[in-house]
């Protein structure tokens, strides 16, 4: 008994510091997931209130609108700081990302948690529907230049990784061609190389429009959707680094057996 | 309670560094390149037939592994995009 105690700690102590920076990462995303979660409902639960003092329109249901109100606004503030949490977490264990991407989350992030807190504190001295107003229409601008410095960072840093890929999965493209080109009867691998690298060219300009894109997540503007636009060539660009990884699998495949 | 895990923590500690260094003792501490061989018995090497019969001579080695491949699979299907909506809907 004492043994296997001693082996598991052991173990633990060998282990342990790989396993928390991952535990941290997954429990960061896990934390920001919940803090959504929590905000939507809170969301449909003050829509619900406003919809009853509608039909119903008592001081009592007026104040459950201040108070579900309230209630949903520090809820989309603990959604922006999971989220400024999660992103700093995930950049500074990230080996592919660069010391200035890294200082520049943390910078960012630290500024917005101190930005939170402000709100915090004005969202909970709200007494009044008139006050509730103000201080949404307050916090929507406000929720926007919370997260636009940090998307942008998270966009150039998704953009570096990529293009880290892009490296690795030209590189070995290359290796497996001068490979094919050794062999005889080679016309087959050699057309799944062409398709591999056309793929590797498409994703690149994927990237390369993400990067663009990414750069015009600033405000003013439209920061949430350039940033959904730029995730989406990334997402294409996704595909096309598998489509191109099949291709080279085959590949490797054929020289294989010849 | 507390000596005997202190003392096997050290048994521990002692069994990897002594692996360590029988492992380290199997392995040549300096290869020998062509130029130590010419040095030593005044033959090149490259000049000298290899009567060694390699099943695989005729094998072409494809420049990336099969790992190499997996771990750039897995690595894409790693990278996720979150879109950001919130208060501003």
């Amino acid at each position: 008994m004492k043994k296997t105690f001693l082996t598991i700690a052991v173990i633990t102590m060998l282990l342990g510091p790989v396993m928390a920076v991952g535990a941290i990462e997954s429990g960061s995303k896990s934390a920001w997931l919940g803090a959504k979660e929590a905000s939507k409902t809170a969301k449909t639960v003050y829509n619900q209130t406003q919809l009853n003092y509608a039909t119903d329109k008592t001081p009592e249901n007026q104040q459950k609108i201040v108070n579900t109100g309230k209630i949903y606004l520090q809820a989309a503030l603990d959604e922006v700081e999971a989220w400024l949490l999660w992103k700093n977490t995930e950049a500074q264990n990230d080996p592919r990302a660069t010391d200035a991407i890294k200082n520049s989350i943390a910078s960012d992030v630290e500024k917005n948690l101190s930005k939170i807190n402000n709100f915090r504190q004005e969202v909970s001295e709200v007494t009044t529907q008139v006050e509730l107003g103000v201080e949404t229409l307050k916090l929507i601008g406000g929720y926007l230049e919370l997260l636009t410095d940090v998307a942008r960072n998270v966009g150039a840093l998704w953009v570096q990784i990529g293009n880290t890929l892009l490296n690795q999965a030209s590189d070995s493209e290359a290796k497996l061609r001068e490979a094919a080109i050794k062999l005889n009867d080679n016309a087959d691998i050699i057309a799944k190389l062409d398709q591999a690298k056309q793929e590797l060219s498409t994703a690149q300009t994927n990237v390369n429009s993400a990067e663009a894109t990414y750069k015009q997540v600033k405000n003013p503007g439209q920061p949430l959707i350039k940033f959904g636009e730029g995730n989406n060539y990334l997402r294409s660009a996704k595909a096309n680094l598998l489509n191109a990884q099949q291709q080279m699998f085959q590949a490797f495949s054929l020289i294989s057996a010849k | 309670m507390m000596k005997k895990i202190l003392v096997l923590s050290l048994i521990f500690v002692f069994s990897l560094a002594l692996g360590g260094c029988v492992k380290k003792a199997t392995q040549p501490t300096n290869p020998i390149d062509s130029n130590d061989y010419e040095q030593n018995t005044g033959e090149n090497p490259a000049e000298k037939p290899n009567t060694e019969v390699n099943p695989d001579s005729t094998k072409i080695d494809p420049g990336v592994t099969k790992e190499d491949l997996d771990k750039l699979k897995s690595d894409i299907n790693a990278l996720e995009f979150e879109d950001l909506t919130g208060l501003s809907e």
